[in-house]
């Protein structure tokens, strides 16, 4: 079993459509709100990555959307990532709706490594490494 | 996927046959034809038309079968131009270790 981490969101009113839901777009910020909880507790924040001379850009993105949220509804979003296989990270994404329990939205990010140059680095090393080590080990405990 | 013998990693025609079987299975790409990968042909882009995590995949393929480490894509543009280019970056980097 996974070992999640979890954000609130409120829905603003900016962010629902004519159709008065939540547009689609947005799922991703507030994947991305959860995601970084996970990243900040481990050191991994953007700004932290790019002070070690790292980029981590996202290659692969699913969403799948399974209910409407709605204006100020009070949102739970969790992230988790998966234990690597290759030099990249996969974190996956879960929203729902609490109040009636309802799942909203269900994604997964996979994001590679870049040098300053922008070359890819093919295998994690150095503290870096070891920070990443420790997020997938929290996320991906051993039964 | 069968072991290769290093025993044989100068016999290039092996080599590059054992690649392709390689490939397929790191990538699961079960629905092409082995002979389909040609030899001098990219394996990126306009060629077999892969992409950067198919080439993480390769990296950690290559690592568990020859233990060959290709570090960053510094690296890699030499060994992943083509089937051929990756049977001789292989042959030289195990007869380094």
């Amino acid at each position: 079993m996974s070992q999640w981490v979890e954000a609130e969101v409120r829905v603003r009113f900016e962010e629902v459509d004519p159709w008065q839901i939540v547009w689609y777009g947005r799922y991703l910020s507030y994947f991305e709100v959860a995601r970084t909880v996970l990243m900040e507790k481990f050191d991994l924040l953007a700004d932290r990555i790019v002070l070690m001379g790292y980029r981590t850009p996202i290659v692969s993105l699913h969403c799948q959307f399974k209910a409407p949220a709605r204006f100020n509804d009070l949102l739970r979003v969790r992230a988790t990532v998966k234990v690597p296989e290759t030099a990249s990270l996969t974190f996956l994404f879960e929203i729902h709706r609490p109040a009636d329990e309802t799942l909203i939205a269900v994604g997964e990010t996979t994001h590679v490594l870049l040098s300053e140059e922008g070359q890819m680095i093919y295998k994690f090393s150095g503290p870096l490494r070891e920070r990443i080590d420790r997020m997938v080990a929290f996320c991906n405990p051993s039964p | 996927m069968e072991k290769f013998s290093l025993e044989d990693i100068q016999d290039t025609a092996l080599l590059i046959e054992f690649l392709r079987r390689m490939i397929i299975a790191s990538l699961k790409l079960e629905d092409l034809d082995p002979a389909e990968i040609q030899e001098g042909e990219p394996l990126f882009s306009e060629g077999l038309g892969l992409d950067s995590l198919d080439a993480l995949e390769l990296v950690v393929a290559i690592e568990k079968h020859f233990g060959v480490v290709i570090e960053n894509e510094e690296q890699g543009k030499e060994a992943f131009v083509s089937l051929t280019a990756m049977a001789r970056y292989i042959q030289r980097e195990v007869g380094r270790h």
